[in-house]
């Protein structure tokens, strides 16, 4: 994975903590509302990057973001995500935790100590029902924690916390 | 165990350099014990040698010896022959060294020149009853530590198997959901008209694919906490909360349940309710249970009402009423047995494990409430159950009741008091709480007291605190290792006692008295 990540030397060796202080100050630095409300942003269409190794989730966030203006990226495996998240700079990540090819602890990790990702809001998104995995998630440096499955309306609404998304004009 | 009188013959060993001395002994010896046999050696290394050789009843040894001197003496013959009682003989009434002989393991000591032979008989017939009961007391201790090691062992073992039991139920749940998932989502997809026009029908149709589904998925839940129940597995963070919130939370979606199965949802929550003391997702889990139940249940036209009042002084109450089939007076009370299920008139909508009264019972008793239900049979139902006020003193009493009147635990209940340091932020303080309550299970209380303190009330006993706070200690270091704002702050721990909860619970619950001072916190 070392190749995947731009300065290996300097981020692997960064604590979690650090980097997860680092990106929470980023964001505060970008603006109250973390930077998505910025005018010069605001006409971009938000990216939102769905991590699932079913197809089947990608495809319905896909279908049901098709009304909105926004753009969505699908990765079915753990690498895959991460490697889309360095490559195309999401402004949301969509992610399950158990996955074949690196999960979502070994996702969130990757992301949130590598500087090119640290910041991109994180919404997981599983059908487990353990508490513990809830705070281990949020540990990891995780925005928001959901469980499946979950009604469009109660997801759109967490997603529009961390992005604009606004119907298309008919 | 042979500790009564000796009928067969004695066997002595006498260690006696000094010839005199002997004789003088044996011949005492011959008189106590008429039939006994002694043999007389004249050094510490000619004894060990005999005892290595022969069994004897006892040994009698001179302290000063060609090879030996002393206590040296004392050290040497206990460590060559353990099985037999030690006498000491010295030559003078030195105190000093008889005590340390006799904590180093001899039985006795006798002064030489005083021995008389009933001196000798008792003496001796001592030594061999108190050296036989202590080497038994060893073999027990023995057992006992072999047995205890046993016990851990098992004990390892099927904590580890519990685990994994649970780890498997966590998966297979994990993996029906997927599925269902995707099901729920192309069915409100497909009747949302994102896939193309749907007509009414269509999408009234689609409404009950996701309805059915949700069914599904409420049934993981309850075989999820059926086995958490089961294993003592399933934790409950009680604490002050608002009746509204709870039934707020909830109420998205039973509303749904009752559009697609076209039934009237009413809401009544009386106004100016006291807080609550209780776990909001269990008690949420409650009124899913019931409501789903009511639903299930109505007849045309459907009718629900969920309401909230207070009950008593103590207690509010949250009722689910419907104006269904109702339930004979009969089976009232087998409907919350696990798997039961009242046979009516309405077939298809009736699927289910029958768990969810159970659950709901079990979950309602975690809380410190209480269960009812009225009914009359065509008329309706009304499944109603308590909670009690955010009154900690009230809350003890129902908490040590339900310990005492339980099966699990050894009866015990143990306070401690946790503190932090005082300039620590509103955030970190949430986290302290957080963490404690993560770290209780369900027969476990935790009261949040001023100045950023608190008070656990747990159910270990005083021998297993060592272990709870050792657990405490680990579980807070494994925090720590990947918080991201930092490492918690240290705890200052002090334990304030154990109490049996049959015996005195009012000494427990006075203790939170004392503790909360009750005009605070209790609610009128």
């Amino acid at each position: 994975m070392s190749s995947l990540i731009s300065k290996p030397s300097r981020t692997r060796n960064r604590p979690l903590q650090q980097a997860v202080q680092a990106r929470l100050a980023k964001r505060k630095a970008n603006g109250k509302d973390g930077g998505w409300s910025d005018p010069s942003k605001a006409t971009r269409t938000p990216r939102i990057l769905c991590i699932d190794d079913d197809p089947e989730i990608c495809r319905t966030l896909e279908m049901r973001l098709s009304d909105y203006q926004a753009e969505v990226l699908v990765a079915y495996f753990g690498t895959q995500g991460f490697w889309e998240a360095i490559t195309d700079h999401p402004d949301l990540i969509l992610m399950d935790v158990s996955m074949p090819s690196g999960d979502g602890r070994f996702v969130l990790e990757s992301l949130r100590n590598n500087q090119a990702t640290e910041a991109i809001p994180v919404i997981v998104l599983t059908g487990m029902r353990d508490p513990e995995l809830h705070s281990e998630m949020l540990a990891l440096g995780a925005d928001s924690f959901l469980n499946k499955p979950i009604h469009f309306d109660v997801l759109l609404s967490e997603m529009q916390s961390f992005v604009e998304l606004s119907k298309r004009p008919e | 165990m042979v500790i009564a009188e000796q009928k067969t013959q004695l066997r002595i060993l006498l260690i006696e350099d000094d010839c005199v001395d002997g004789e003088s002994v044996t011949r005492s010896l011959n008189k106590a014990f008429p039939n006994c046999g002694v043999r007389r050696v004249r050094c510490l290394g000619d004894a060990t040698t005999a005892v290595a050789a022969s069994e004897f009843d006892v040994v009698l040894a001179d302290l000063s010896l060609p090879d030996s001197r002393g206590l040296e003496s004392v050290v040497t013959m206990v460590q060559a022959c353990p099985q037999n009682p030690l006498i000491v003989l010295t030559g003078h009434a030195d105190d000093e060294l008889s005590i340390t002989a006799i904590a180093e393991g001899a039985q006795d000591y006798l002064v030489k020149g005083r021995i008389s032979p009933e001196l000798l008989q008792r003496s001796i017939r001592y030594a061999i009853q108190r050296h036989a009961m202590l080497r038994h007391n060893d073999q027990l201790l023995e057992t006992l530590r072999q047995r205890d090691l046993l016990l851990q062992n098992k004990n390892q073992k099927l904590e580890k198997a519990c685990k994994t039991a649970q780890k498997f139920v966590d998966n297979v749940s994990h993996e029906f959901r997927t599925p269902l998932t995707v099901i729920m989502e192309y069915a409100s997809l497909l009747a949302d008209g994102i896939a193309g026009p749907v007509s009414q029908e269509q999408a009234k149709l689609l409404g009950v694919i996701d309805d059915r589904a949700s069914d599904l998925n409420n049934m993981v839940d309850d075989m999820l906490d059926v086995s958490k129940l089961e294993s003592g597995l399933l934790g409950a963070s009680r604490s002050p909360c608002t009746v509204a919130a709870i039934i707020d939370h909830v109420l998205p979606a039973i509303r749904r349940k009752a559009i697609v199965r076209e039934v009237q949802l009413d809401v009544e929550i009386d106004e100016d309710l006291p807080d609550v003391f209780c776990d909001p997702a269990k008690v949420g889990r409650v009124i899913v249970n019931l409501a789903i139940n009511a639903i299930k249940f109505t007849r045309n036209p459907g009718r629900v009402c969920i309401s909230a009042r207070r009950h008593g002084e103590n207690d509010i109450s949250i009722a689910v009423s419907d104006n269904g089939v109702g339930i004979p007076a009969d089976r009232q009370r087998e409907i919350f047995q696990r798997f039961a299920q009242v046979k009516t008139e309405i077939r298809d909508s009736t699927k289910g494990f029958g768990l969810g009264l159970n659950i709901a019972q079990e979950l309602v008793d975690l809380n410190f409430g209480k269960m009812d239900v009225e009914s009359t049979e065509g008329e309706g139902s009304s499944f109603s159950f308590t909670l009690p006020i955010n009154c900690p003193v009230e809350v003890t009493r129902r908490f040590t009741s339900r310990l005492a009147a339980g099966q699990e635990g050894t009866g015990e209940v143990s306070a401690i008091a946790i503190a932090i340091e005082d300039d620590t932020n509103e955030s970190v303080i949430r986290d302290v709480e957080r963490f404690l309550v993560h770290l209780l299970r369900q027969n476990d209380l935790i009261f949040a007291l001023p100045n950023r303190q608190w008070l656990l009330l747990v159910s270990v006993p005083s021998i297993a605190m060592d272990d709870f706070l050792t657990r405490l200690n680990k579980e807070r270091v494994q925090i720590n290792r990947n918080r991201p704002r930092g490492p918690l702050p240290e705890f200052q721990v002090r334990v304030e006692g154990t109490w049996n909860v049959a015996e005195r619970a009012q000494d427990i619950v006075q203790m939170v008295d004392q503790q909360l001072g009750e005009e605070n916190y209790c609610v009128a």
